[in-house]
């Protein structure tokens, strides 16, 4: 009989650059297009509250609402976003502000939009939906919505994530065999050739249609060896390397590079699997004294523990780590799941993949090992993507049965950066497909060939600067006014059974529910308070958004 | 399992009272989803929009990259983003969702946040039914929640914890 199993959900805003886009965007709709509501969403409120802050830093705290559950709890909010809430004290909740059709931008999570709907909020209420973390949620959440999206008046619907990355958490297998686990952003990216490289007569064939998809592609986060297998085996090839090498290079000296600059190391160890008990989890010795030994050359040449993660998919191994290391010496190493620190990011990331092809003395028969979930390439991509100076990698040679762990392996035989076990030889053709892979795909000296030279700069990257210096020129400054009259799409959102530009709010008009929301409105709406004497809230907002923006 | 209780409770409550306790799943999250696809369903417009058959307007697309607008930007912000943001705001094209792919390390600040632990206790086959039952339960944040509380209070990490907000380079300067 299976045990229970538990997930653990950790929602965590996992790039801040994409998030900070969409910020980016919502203040230039408010400058650019005052009179029109936008609506922020994210899968948590985790993630929503941390783009609620930012949010806050770019606009005035009137025109934004941060919106939650009734029960949601004052405590678990951030005190900067007090302001921005609509707490009702007399029933201890969060309650939904009557003037919500008047406020220019909102924020809550996809299933707490269900309340905008539930309040009567028409369809094309909202001239942009923007949902961040799209990729981590399940799209049953990202419809909740889209009855307030008119898209044929204009109202437009935007994703940010990455579907590369770990994604919404089902536990049950019934509900993933329907498809409950692929998000919107992944099925559209899977299903749609708008979405694929070349789409559109996009140059070359081979890039994405930037009026349907945009990809970042800057990274701001690892030494370019480390780059390269996510690169190519996720990305296209298209990461570019804009670490500062001073930083990402900076354990270049240690032993286990062996003087090389390639700040990557496979340690293949042969290892045994085993289970303690009843506990269904592995753990792996040998690999777990492996670890062992690469922490404490890594805490020998000087590095933090903070700075220092091992990451393992089995919670027998990482509870075995994390003992080992609190008695040899390596005590606030952090030891963690692959789900937990998604998101995170740390200067060596030493990884323990457990599997072996030898279970409990006996080795499987066929000698080909069961992967079990660490087949999951979202996982893989996730813990590999999360080191800035130095991956080393502990596993079974008898990994390179998989084609993301064979490319790994090449990669690391490429840089001189292979060590222990040597590499059975029936994979070795494996192998040397996988690096003919990671050579092609690095698109002439893009991410791949830098990494294999260990020089910073290939050719792609080049090309790449090129092509956003042309992108940067081709932005003339004109009149602002043209800007705003020029872009308005088909159609402005329809306005009725909400006006556009309410009346003045007098101090009689203002709700009684959500008092600390109501004073603030109240204030905002007096007279004498905003320039615009008379004139709408509305409009008060957009006069007062466009002077503030101007930072 | 925990148990929370309000004030008012506490000021009603005297030792010698018993209770019996009974656990009610919260549905209203499946109800809400539910509803959510129900509308989508019925709505052309909308399965328009989730199933997008058109190919991209090149109309649409060029008129966005030739349109001379001046946009003056927040410091930090690089070209790759200005493109994408010219896109999003600029762009008419709203027969599709504009989609922002963002890998990882893209970004550059180390952000643990605290969790929910969810815990499903019972999911039906095929199409999730109404009664399924969710329970979910609020737990000690998995890393100390100072470090969230003050990842939004001051919009930076808390130091130590592996990044290094002062580097200035593009694209700096990411929670500011």
């Amino acid at each position: 009989m299976p045990r229970p199993k538990i997930r653990y959900h950790f929602s965590l805003p996992q790039n801040p650059i994409q998030t900070r886009t969409l910020v980016e965007c919502v203040a230039q709709i408010r400058r650019g297009r005052p009179h029109v509501r936008i609506l922020c969403c994210t899968a948590s409120n985790t993630a929503a509250d941390v783009l609620a802050t930012r949010l806050l830093q770019r606009l005035r705290a009137n025109d934004l609402l941060r919106l939650y559950a009734p029960s949601h709890g004052m405590a678990k909010t951030p005190k900067a976003l007090h302001p921005i809430t609509c707490y009702d004290e007399d029933t201890d909740s969060f309650a939904m502000p009557d003037d919500v059709a008047a406020v220019p931008v909102v924020v809550c999570t996809l299933v707490t939009a269900a309340r905008l709907v539930d309040k009567g909020l028409p369809r094309g209420h909202f001239a942009y939906i923007l949902v961040d973390e799209a990729a981590q949620a399940k799209e049953a959440e990202a419809v909740v919505p889209l009855a307030l999206l008119d898209p044929a008046a204009g109202g437009r619907l935007v994703l940010g994530g990455d579907p590369c990355q770990l994604g919404p958490v089902v536990a049950s297998n019934v509900a993933k065999e329907h498809g409950l686990e692929v998000s919107l952003m992944e099925r559209l990216m899977r299903d749609f050739p708008r979405y694929r490289p070349g789409a559109g007569g996009a140059a070359g064939g081979t890039t994405f249609d930037p009026a349907a998809i945009v990809r970042l592609v800057a990274n701001y986060r690892s030494h370019g060896a480390l780059l390269t297998v996510p690169s190519v085996l996720f990305y296209g090839g298209e990461l570019l390397e804009r670490a500062d090498r001073s930083e990402t290079g900076a354990l270049l000296g240690l032993p286990a590079f062996g003087g090389t600059d390639f700040p990557f190391l496979f340690h293949a160890v042969e290892g045994r699997q085993e289970r303690q008990g009843t506990n269904p989890s592995w753990f792996n010795a040998d690999e777990a004294a492996a670890v062992l030994d690469h922490v404490r050359a890594l805490r020998g040449a000087g590095v933090a523990p903070a700075d220092v993660v091992v990451l393992s998919p089995y919670r027998a191994q990482i509870a075995k780590v994390d003992a080992l290391l609190g008695r040899h010496g390596c005590p606030g190493v952090r030891v963690a799941s692959t789900e937990e620190f998604q998101g995170g990011e740390v200067t060596a990331v030493v990884i323990t993949t457990v599997r072996s092809a030898t279970v409990a003395d006996a080795p499987v028969p066929g000698g080909a090992m069961s992967l079990g979930f660490l087949a999951s390439p979202k996982r893989f991509n996730v813990a590999i993507t999360r080191a800035k100076a130095a991956l080393i990698v502990v596993g079974s040679p008898h990994l390179a049965a998989d084609e993301h762990y064979a490319a790994l392996i090449a990669h690391a035989q490429g840089g001189g950066g292979y060590r222990g076990a040597p590499l059975p030889m029936r994979y070795e053709q494996k192998v040397a497909a996988a690096a003919e892979r990671l050579r092609a795909g690095g698109g002439g000296g893009g991410a791949g060939a830098t990494a294999k030279k260990g020089r910073g700069g290939g050719g792609s990257r080049a090309a790449g600067e090129t092509h956003r210096r042309e992108i940067d020129d081709d932005a003339a400054p004109v009149a602002a006014e043209n800007a705003i009259s020029g872009n308005v799409p088909r159609g402005e959102p329809p306005t009725q059974g909400v006006p556009t530009r309410p009346p003045a709010v007098s101090a009689a008009a203002v709700p009684k529910s959500g008092g600390a929301w109501a004073r603030r409105r109240g204030r905002a709406g007096a007279p004498g308070t905003v320039a615009t004497v008379g004139r709408g809230l509305h409009n008060s907002f957009a006069a007062l958004s466009l002077d503030d923006d101007g930072d | 399992m925990a148990v929370q209780f309000s004030l008012k409770f506490h000021e009603g409550w005297t030792p010698d009272m018993t209770f019996d306790l009974r656990c009610v799943p919260n549905r209203s999250q499946f109800v809400r989803l539910h509803d959510g696809i129900d509308r989508a369903a019925e709505d052309p417009q909308l399965l328009d929009l989730l199933f997008p058959v058109s190919t991209v307007s090149q109309v649409a697309a060029e008129a966005a990259g030739r349109r001379r607008v001046h946009m003056e930007w927040s410091p930090g912000i690089n070209s790759e983003q200005r493109e994408a943001v010219r896109q999003i705001v600029l762009g008419n094209d709203t027969s599709a969702p504009y989609l922002l792919q963002g890998p990882p390390g893209t970004g550059k600040v180390c952000m643990m946040q605290s969790g929910t632990v969810w815990r499903v206790v019972h999911w039906g086959a095929g199409r999730v039914p109404r009664d399924a039952c969710l329970m979910s339960r609020k737990v000690a944040p998995y890393t100390p929640c100072k470090w969230r509380d003050l990842i939004l209070a001051t919009g930076q990490p808390p130091a130590g914890c592996g990044s290094t907000p002062s580097i200035d380079r593009e694209g700096a300067s990411l929670l500011g």
